[in-house]
């Protein structure tokens, strides 16, 4: 948090990104580069799309060698190569938005992926290929899966290009193996393409679609059946699996230690954990939506839902649009509640413990205002999940009339369901002319804080010309005198 | 047993002088239940439907086999004062009517003390039960201070007379002195916590002014001086309310010269054992020590006690009850004392009033409650939630104050956060009463409307509702004050479902739980625990059980009791701590040090309140607890939630645009006090002094988002270089036990920590009481232990007293308790391992 908070000029120069530099640099030294970032599956792409001004994303720990990959990709195009660096959200997203501002007509996105969908441009997604050792790896699974235990293999998007090679190691001795496919956005990766196809075929199975992958499970079994052996460090993409296949035991392997880590089924008080964030967002009278994306797909759909979930819960809300987050940005905005925020799903969930407020994810703020919706255990991240067409959509359906429960955070009695300030005729109140309905605007807050910024004093001070101000940068103006 | 139709019982509540709304309370165990037992089948009211079925006030089952109170129960009693005992009533009364008796009986347990505050709330006066064999107990003392600092008027009965006469034998000169030490004991406690020349006159108890009756809940008799001097009048041709004056206290009397004197003498005896004690000391021994029943039949004769052929068959006890009950019926001579001594609505509100109301003693919801006019606005005080038979749906169970609340009344209910003077209208709803009901033990009837002075319970209010409120049709009402407990939730346990997708029935019964307890706090964790938090072990199992098989009905897992603890400091920060923003354009710099011995405690009780003035608050902080009355003027705000034991200082001088960061400040205070640095408890007994602070010239670098984090950091810096330690609560035990016990008591407290300071023989019995000073820590299984070390004969009481230190070093000393304490309550928490460095938090300049 401290790098993106710090603002002031010296600062900036000086800044430090946080790179673990043992980790990737050491990997790809000049002679695999071409390997490591498939520049031939780039060229192809390039070339067959015609495209004519090409960015390349990278993330953080991937910039060092952004330069050596321009050199090795600019003169076997015809079009202009430019980087993008620092995205303005998650490096897992295509940031879209930066390369129309360069005016690019397609984007190489390198490194780890959430694989979310995105529209506006032609997107080649370049993993990585990120070295793993295969025998150490089957070795590992061998110590925790029995022969005929079931078994999903989920894993970071860096390790793709080695997964086949271990089902099929694996598969020879564990028959009940199943390896996870990825969707990746555009499909252009020929190796995912003939994965999917490969074991379509059969009926009878089901296909399990989740988090930007699948995987097919095989004949009478169903998910709780399975374990899951994932192939990846800790980081953002494990935790947003481990949300979403809440119900089934977890076995990681780290590529980079080689250590196997059995996951506590701990995942029940990870649920509790979202479940108390859900409670707050019914708490709440001041929702704050913050977006997190400007790429992912109907993004734009999904604020307008949670807006209309908002207005039908009788809660007043306001947008945010802050880039990357971090405490002080939203510690700003006091008289909000909580906030929603709206990015993709490997980014969505934030644990808040830092924040002054609490932030949840799209889906949370459905299952707490949408009557419709019960909560189970059934946790999903993808924001997808609430819009109209997935699999689990329900209409909105807030309580008619104002409902009142006791809050278990605050102990005090909360409102949910519509409020009836928001009918019009509250003529039938028998009691004086002020109404007790409550009505929570951030301008109410305003009234209630000590502060209320300085006075006025209209009419009572001369008016006098508009005198020029300080000048300079925050640290020290050029008109102060110098501390 | 009485029957009326809802219209008769409806005509009777308009009589508002002639309502007696009144508590029995009383230590575990001096005989309340059995009392009240009495008096309902001499006097309770059932609805004609209802006459006929069982029992009256077995509520629970839990409450048959555990043979203990856990709910109060309202009973509704009708009595018929005779003609000349009205001469005793000293208030209005209607002349021509009896009278309505609303009468609470509360549990005796401490850990059910919550429910008699709830009682007395709603009463006017209060049956103080004391056992006239151990006298005066610790939850005796608690509860009748409750009922002082609610000015409500005690009268005291002393109960098991028959334990003293059959199995301790004592002789009638000691009797007499257990109850004068017993009366003087309660006039203590009177003295101590009533208001010397209150609004209620005299309060102080005395057999000569009826206030104090003597029996035998078990056998069914009691007995004021008032009855015996009535039987002598006319032989003695005194008046009985001189001859009252006579039977206690340092009269004796000459029988052969029948004159009375003041010193005790060889030839008199003591006016209350000549006239009280010697005829029933002869009914005793001749029913207990004569072969035949001739001699008892004799003295019936004698009594002009009426037996039938039956009754003088029995022999022996059977006998005695019989007689004594016939003699001198229990029912009557607590009635009598209730309905002449207690006040009616109409006296006790005039003086209530100022107390019970926070808004302007003159506003009309004021009036009226003073006045007890049925015709005013409507204010009435919701002191509990009775579950109803409906799941999850309760009665709100209160009083009427003023005006007269009726089915399909449009109200505002106002919840304890209420504040009129404020234009956020929070906590506060406006609905009608679906239905108001009269509540008599079980049962419940529909009644139109209920006049002030009368307890009822409302339907369709109860959302509305956490646990208390007002209801008024006054739009510019305010609060009746919030009850205050005489017990805190001290021990916690965290529930959850055995199945995951059952979370939320586990949440609303949760939610129902919180309710139906005026205590009990459920709460969910920012780990995503869910937490109960009650008195004691056997509150929160009641709870438990209640939770698990009437409001969520579901499985439950549950973790072992927990304590929670307190975060404090002992000493001053070792330096002066900076904190920067994020920018680095703003600095903070704040010391910490520990409040002055006993402020913390003042906090909680109320008696230093963040609504008071602030100078006349700095006066009192200054005299009484050594403050620079500078700095106590500029308190910028109390913590956490704004009202807690903690205070944020302003010790800067001419800072600019400081004003400007107060709010911010202010919220990083509350955050950091209510999660504190070491184990997320929250603090208690810490200043934050801000000493000084830098800040940019421009508003926007200097918002919010730039202070609030920075003052946690720096408020969690302060506090770590302030030498930190962790506060545990600590219960009061008190012991009752047999000398031969004392033993098992003392080596069973020694392993717990507990600390005996007192040690006093029990009157005239073998028993001994103990009291000591043990870790509410060290209390789960302390009951058990205690009575399989003594033969169980030793009954602990336990109740929270103080937070105390817990010694040693809670950070860097693993051996230590307190580390143990953290690092438990870290994990348990989810949190990281170890407590954060300093270096997290302090910046360098």
């Amino acid at each position: 948090m401290g790098s993106t908070s710090a603002f002031s000029s010296t600062d900036i120069l000086d800044r430090e990104t946080n790179v673990n530099p043992g980790e990737i640099t050491d990997r790809t030294t000049g002679a695999d580069i071409p390997e490591f970032y498939e520049i031939e599956r780039c060229q192809k792409f390039i070339q067959d799309g015609q495209f004519k001004r090409i960015a390349l994303q990278f993330p953080d720990e991937l910039l060092g060698d952004s330069s050596c990959v321009v050199k090795a990709l600019q003169p076997m195009v015809d079009g202009m190569v430019f980087i993008l660096g620092d995205t303005s959200y998650g490096s897992c997203c295509v940031d879209e938005v930066a390369a129309q501002h360069s005016n690019a007509d397609c984007i190489i996105h390198f490194g780890r992926s959430c694989l979310s969908q995105t529209v506006r441009l032609p997107v080649l997604h370049v993993f990585g290929k990120f070295p793993l050792d295969v025998t150490d790896c089957c070795e590992k699974f061998q110590t925790f899966a029995d022969v005929n235990s079931h078994v999903i293999i989920l894993f970071e998007t860096s390790y793709l290009h080695c997964v086949r090679q271990i089902h099929s190691i694996l598969l020879k001795s564990h028959p009940n193996v199943v390896l996870s496919y990825l969707n990746i956005p555009e499909n252009t990766n020929p190796v995912s393409e003939d994965l999917s196809k490969g074991d379509n075929c059969e009926n009878k199975t089901t296909i399990i679609s989740r988090c930007n992958r699948h995987f097919v499970l095989l004949e009478n079994t169903s998910l709780e059946n399975y374990s899951v052996f994932y192939i990846g460090c800790e980081g953002q993409t494990l935790s947003n699996l481990i949300m979403n296949f809440n119900q089934n035991q977890f076995f990681t392997y780290d590529p980079i230690t080689k250590m196997d880590e059995k996951h506590e089924t701990n995942t029940n008080r990870a649920l509790m954990k979202r479940y108390y964030m859900i409670e707050r967002i019914k708490d709440a009278d001041i929702v704050g939506i913050v977006i997190g994306t400007l790429g992912v797909n109907n993004y734009l759909d999904v604020i307008h839902r949670i807006k209309q979930l908002l207005k039908m819960a009788g809660k007043k809300f306001y947008t945010f649009v802050v880039g990357k987050l971090n405490t002080a940005k939203l510690g700003n905005f006091l008289e909000i509640d909580a906030f929603v925020l709206v990015s993709c799903s490997e980014n969505t969930l934030v644990d808040s413990k830092e924040f002054y407020k609490p932030i949840v994810t799209p889906f949370e703020l459905e299952i707490g205002l949408n009557s419709n919706r019960e909560w189970s255990v059934d946790y999903r991240t993808d924001f997808h999940e609430i819009l109209p067409g997935s699999e689990n959509y329900s209409e909105i359906k807030v309580l008619d009339e104002e409902m009142a429960d006791v809050s278990l955070i605050t102990n005090k009695v909360r409102t949910l369901g519509k409020r009836s300030n928001s009918r019009s005729n509250v003529t039938d109140i028998q009691i004086g002319s002020d109404k007790s309905v409550v009505a929570h605007t951030a301008a109410e807050h305003l009234s209630n804080r000590s502060w209320q910024g300085l006075e006025q004093a209209l009419g009572e001070t001369p008016v006098e010309k508009a005198e020029e101000g300080q000048t300079g940068i925050a640290m020290s103006y050029t008109s102060e005198p110098s501390k | 047993m009485v029957n009326f139709t809802v219209d008769e019982i409806r005509e009777i509540m308009d009589k508002k002088l002639n309502i007696r709304n009144m508590s029995v309370i009383a230590h575990v165990d001096h005989g309340k239940s059995t009392l009240t037992d009495s008096l309902v089948s001499k006097a309770g009211i059932i609805a004609g439907s209802k006459a006929g079925e069982t029992r009256f006030t077995d509520t629970r089952k839990d409450e048959q086999e555990r043979c203990i109170t856990i709910k109060s129960t309202a009973i509704s009693l009708f009595y018929n004062l005779n003609e000349d005992d009205k001469q005793y009533i000293k208030q209005d009364h209607h002349k021509d009517c009896g009278f309505l008796i609303n009468l609470i009986d509360s549990p005796g347990h401490v850990d059910f003390s919550s429910e008699v505050t709830a009682a007395l709330r709603v009463t006017d006066g209060a049956l103080v039960v004391v056992d006239c064999v151990s006298g005066v107990c610790v939850q005796t003392e608690t509860v009748l201070r409750q009922a002082i600092a609610e000015r409500i008027k005690p009268v005291v009965l002393m109960n098991k007379m028959d334990l003293a006469l059959l199995t301790l034998q004592l002789d009638k000169d000691t009797l007499y002195h257990t109850f004068q030490k017993i009366i003087e004991d309660v006039n203590v406690i009177v003295n101590t916590y009533g208001e010397s020349d209150g609004p209620m006159g005299d309060i102080e108890v005395d057999p000569r002014n009826g206030t104090v009756g003597f029996g035998s809940g078990l056998h069914g008799w009691a007995f004021t001086l008032k009855d015996f001097a009535k039987i002598y009048a006319a032989k003695l041709k005194i008046e009985p309310a001189k001859l009252i004056k006579k039977m206690w206290g340092n009269q004796f009397y000459n029988n052969k010269t029948k004159k009375w004197d003041k010193e005790e003498a060889e030839d008199n005896v003591r006016g209350f054992i000549f006239f009280v004690l010697n005829p029933i000391y002869q009914i005793f021994d001749a029913c207990m020590k004569k072969a035949t029943n001739e001699d008892a039949l004799a003295l019936v004769e004698k009594l002009n006690i009426k037996l039938t052929a039956d009754d003088k068959q029995l022999v022996e006890k059977p006998l005695l009850k019989t007689i004594m009950r016939k003699w001198l019926p229990a029912g009557d001579a607590m009635l009598q004392m209730i309905v002449i001594h207690l006040p009616s609505p109409v006296t006790a509100q005039k003086y209530r009033c100022e107390m019970l109301y926070e808004g302007p003693i003159d506003d009309d919801a004021a009036m009226s409650m003073k006045n007890c006019d049925p015709e005013g606005e409507l204010l009435m005080y919701i002191s509990k939630m009775v579950p109803t038979n409906d799941k999850g749906r309760f009665y709100a169970f209160g009083r009427v104050f003023g005006g007269t609340v009726s089915t399909g009344q449009k109200v505002k209910i106002m919840g304890p956060n209420y504040d009129p003077e404020k234009s956020s209208k929070t906590d506060c709803y406006e609905k009608s009463i679906q239905r108001t009901v009269l509540m008599m033990g079980r049962y419940v009837e529909a009644i139109e409307d209920v006049p002030c002075g009368n307890i009822c319970g409302l339907v369709g209010v109860d959302s509305y509702i956490v646990k208390t409120g007002t209801i008024s049709t006054f739009s510019k009402a305010h609060n009746m004050k919030v009850m205050k407990f005489s017990v805190s939730p001290v021990v916690r346990v965290a529930v959850d479902c055995k199945n995951p997708s059952d979370l939320p029935k586990l949440v609303e019964g949760l939610k129902r739980l919180a309710k139906s307890d005026p205590m009990v706090q459920c709460s969910t964790e920012e780990s995503g625990e869910h937490i109960i938090a009650g008195a004691g072990e056997l509150h929160l199992e009641i709870c438990l059980k209640d939770l698990e098989e009437d409001h969520a009905c579901i499985p439950l897992k549950k973790s072992d009791p927990v304590v929670s603890y307190r975060e404090t400091v002992s000493e001053e920060s070792s330096q002066t701590c900076l904190s920067k923003s994020a920018n680095k354009h703003n600095r903070l710099f704040v010391k910490a040090a520990p409040l002055p011995e006993g402020l913390a405690q003042a906090i909680d009780d109320g008696d230093i309140t963040p609504r008071q003035e602030f100078k006349s608050r700095a006066k009192v902080l200054a005299e009484e607890y050594n403050m620079d009355v500078g700095e106590a003027r500029k308190i910028w705000a109390f913590g956490p939630e704004g009202t807690g034991p903690n205070f944020l200082m302003d010790c800067t001088k001419a800072v600019q645009y400081l004003n400007e960061i107060k709010d911010s400040c202010v919220a990083g205070f509350n955050w950091a006090t209510k999660e504190g640095v070491m184990c997320e408890e929250n603090m208690r007994s810490v200043r934050f002094n801000i000493q000084d602070v830098t800040l940019h010239t421009d508003a926007i670098h200097r918002g919010g988002g730039q202070i609030i984090p920075t003052a946690r950091r720096v408020f969690y810096a302060s506090f770590l270089t302030a030498a930190p330690k962790i506060l545990e609560p600590v219960y009061l035990v008190e012991i009752m036990v047999p000398d031969a016990a004392m033993g098992g008591v003392f080596s069973t407290l020694n392993r717990r920590r507990g600390v005996v300071f007192e040690n006093n023989p029990v009157g005239n019995t073998p028993q001994t009481l103990v009291k000591a000073h043990l870790p509410v820590n060290e209390s789960f299984g302390f009951t058990g232990d205690l009575r399989s070390q003594t033969q169980g004969k030793a009954f602990p009481q336990c109740v929270f007293d103080h937070w105390q230190i817990l010694p040693g070093d809670p950070i860097n000393d693993p051996t230590s308790k307190p580390y143990v304490v953290v690092s438990s309550a870290r994990k348990r928490k989810g949190l990281k391992e170890g407590v954060p460095l300093l270096e997290n938090f302090l910046d360098k300049m």
